[in-house]
């Protein structure tokens, strides 16, 4: 079982961004990727998500040997990929509790409703391990959140929908160190053998938090070097500069 | 042959004009549907299915012209039309109020009142109910008007409210309007406001093919608070046209006006505004938002804010926006599962919450998400 990531091309208004990428997280592992600015990391989750502005001109996205390159956005949510934004939109007037039972009810058969009294318990439950406050369920979706208040609801929202696979898109930036903390250890709890991640980040500290069992350099829309949780330290010690020389 | 003996308002609106296509008040708007001549006024009616009880308010049901249960201590049925005022360019349509309307529902407290009116409606013809709002000193009435079809026939509701809120009292009054899409609706809302009253008069429109609504509030006493508020949700076939007026004539006032359109099909709206500062009314603070939310490529949205200021040491604002829904919030919605028809769902109906959520008041607000939810489960 795994998100494999095939001969990957995409291109944005034309202009192409990633160039042959492949990737496989097996269920149960946590990759990261890293690389410089423009190297096209948030393109590659935009694209495995199923964003309409990137435009997939060859290579497929298969989740547990299904692609899924065809489906609509909220298919591939459903099927169970999860995409944490790096700045998720805030949505007036829909409030948390109001759009995850959306979400959630969108994963039942027809005619069958969500049961509230345990939806509010397993939302309670999730919030207090995220030290998020009770009030957050009622307001709009992201509306005047703090940038540590949108990311820890980006992993309440994954913690709900418990999907099989998790992209997470620079979810450290803009977090203090205790907020860090806490994002961090809701990603943990959801670590698993029957889930995989790809943590797309810039900085090795989030990656002292969330332990990767590989990292990759990606450069120009490919992958370009791929190694151990050791690879990180060493890109924080070099920078890049040995992608110019290679 | 015998004389014909004419009322003193019907000969006033016998000497009256429709409305034309050249008048400002009009501009934008379907001039044509406002001419009833020849109409007559609507039957006897009937009853439909009522609707769950609202805990701890009055209920006085109409059907048609006829009231037919309830009633309260605050409310007297009197007869003919308090004789409403056009302001914004119906004068003929008030005067025809006038003439014709069968009886006034006059509510009067000094203290706490909540009063649920419902106006059933049913056949073809003419229905002109009027309703007079007094809230005297240290009275705090909540009114809910709603207006439900009982069939599917062409009714014409011409509909007058006068809120007349003396020093320190509060009116709160929500009107639901979801008429059948061959009726009309033609609504005159009035207010004038005393010192340190508070007036908030909102209204939700899902309802009839052709709305057209002229509201003038009239604040007269310093500290005293107007709020207007409308949620309307038109879709083909409807054509809502709303004129506002918020009149400042004393110091110290405050006016806000919320009004936010969502439409759908090819539905059309207008919006006329006007905030007029009379000189001397120094200190005033007015506000005036339409938003429309365009749906479709087909609806057609018409704003006109304005403005007039004669006096010093005054914050106003005007403004209005069209937007289509944001392919940004469709796209989080989405990439969480949701459904396209759902996320837009989702997303339009929480573009009237902010407008609803200004009632600050948990059961008025229930009942308006109920009738915004009933037509979002009609509308593609």
């Amino acid at each position: 079982m795994s998100l494999t990531i095939e001969n990957l091309h995409a291109s944005v208004e034309g202009a192409p961004i990633l160039k042959g990428l492949n990737l496989e997280i097996p269920a149960g592992e946590v990759h990261a990727i890293m690389g410089p600015n423009g190297s096209g990391k948030s393109t590659l989750s935009k694209i495995i998500a199923g964003h309409d502005d990137y435009e997939l001109t060859d290579g497929r996205v298969l989740l547990d040997g299904v692609d899924v390159s065809g489906l609509e956005v909220d298919e591939r949510s459903r099927a169970g990929i999860f995409l944490a934004f790096q700045y998720p939109a805030e949505v007036p007037g829909v409030s948390n509790a109001n759009f995850l039972r959306a979400a959630l009810q969108a994963r039942l058969p027809d005619g069958e409703e969500i049961d509230a009294v345990a939806f509010y318990k397993d939302m309670y439950a999730k919030m207090d391990e995220l030290e998020m406050n009770r009030k957050f369920t009622s307001r709009a979706v992201n509306e005047g959140f703090s940038g540590g208040e949108k990311k820890r609801n980006e992993i309440l929202q994954m913690m709900m929908l418990d999907p099989r696979y998790c992209l997470l898109d620079e979810t450290d930036s803009g977090l203090d160190i205790d907020a860090l903390k806490v994002v961090a250890k809701g990603v943990n709890s959801m670590r698993s053998a029957n889930r995989g991640f790809l943590v797309i980040t810039h900085y090795q500290r989030l990656l002292d938090y969330i332990k990767p069992d590989h990292v990759h350099v990606m450069a120009d829309g490919q992958i370009v070097k791929s190694g151990g949780a050791e690879l990180a330290l060493e890109l924080e010690e070099s920078g890049y500069d040995f992608l110019k020389t290679a | 042959m015998s004389a014909t003996f004419a009322s003193p308002a019907l000969k006033e609106f016998d000497g009256l004009d429709w409305p034309v296509r050249t008048e400002e008040n009009w501009r934008f708007g379907s001039w044509k549907e406002a001419n009833l001549s020849g109409l007559e006024t609507v039957g006897a009616g009937t009853t439909g299915e009522l609707p769950g009880p609202l805990e701890g308010f009055e209920r006085i049901v109409f059907a048609n012209r006829d009231l037919v249960s309830g009633s309260s201590a605050s409310a007297e049925l009197v007869d003919g039309s308090f004789g409403p005022t056009s302001r914004l360019g119906s004068p003929k349509l008030a005067a025809l109020h006038t003439a014709k309307s069968k009886h006034t529902l006059h509510i009067r407290s000094t203290t706490d009142v909540s009063l649920e009116l419902i106006y059933f409606v049913s056949g073809e013809g003419l229905f002109l109910p009027g309703v007079v709002i007094e809230a005297e000193a240290g009275a705090n009435i909540r009114v809910v008007k709603r207006f439900i079809s009982v069939d599917d026939s062409a009714a014409i509701v011409l509909t007058a409210t006068d809120v007349r809120a003396t020093e320190n009292s509060k009116v709160t009054c929500l009107v639901t309007q979801e008429l059948n899409e061959n009726s009309k609706l033609i609504r005159f809302a009035d207010s004038t406001l005393q010192a340190a009253s508070h007036a908030k008069l909102a209204v939700v429109h899902t309802g009839a093919k052709w709305v057209r609504e002229e509201t003038y509030s009239t604040v007269d006493g310093s500290d005293a608070k107007s709020e207007i508020l409308s949620v309307s949700l038109p879709g083909t076939g409807q054509e809502y046209d709303q004129r506002t007026f918020q009149h400042h004539g004393a110091r110290n006032t405050y006016s806000n006006l919320l009004f936010k359109n969502t439409l759908f099909g090819k539905a059309r709206t207008i919006f006329s505004g006007l905030i007029f500062v009379d000189e001397g009314a120094h200190g005033t603070d007015a506000y005036q938002t339409c938003r429309n939310l365009m749906m479709t490529d087909e609806c057609e949205a018409h704003s006109m804010p304005g403005l007039e200021i004669n006096a010093d040491e005054v914050k106003c604002s005007h403004g209005s926006t069209c937007s289509r829904v944001s392919d940004e919030e469709i796209f989080y919605l989405m990439a969480r599962g949701v459904p396209s028809k759902d996320a837009r769902s989702l997303v339009a109906r929480g573009f009237s919450v902010e407008v609803i959520e200004r009632l600050e008041d948990e059961q008025l607000e229930a009942l308006a998400m109920e009738v915004i939810a009933r037509k979002f489960a009609t509308v593609d």
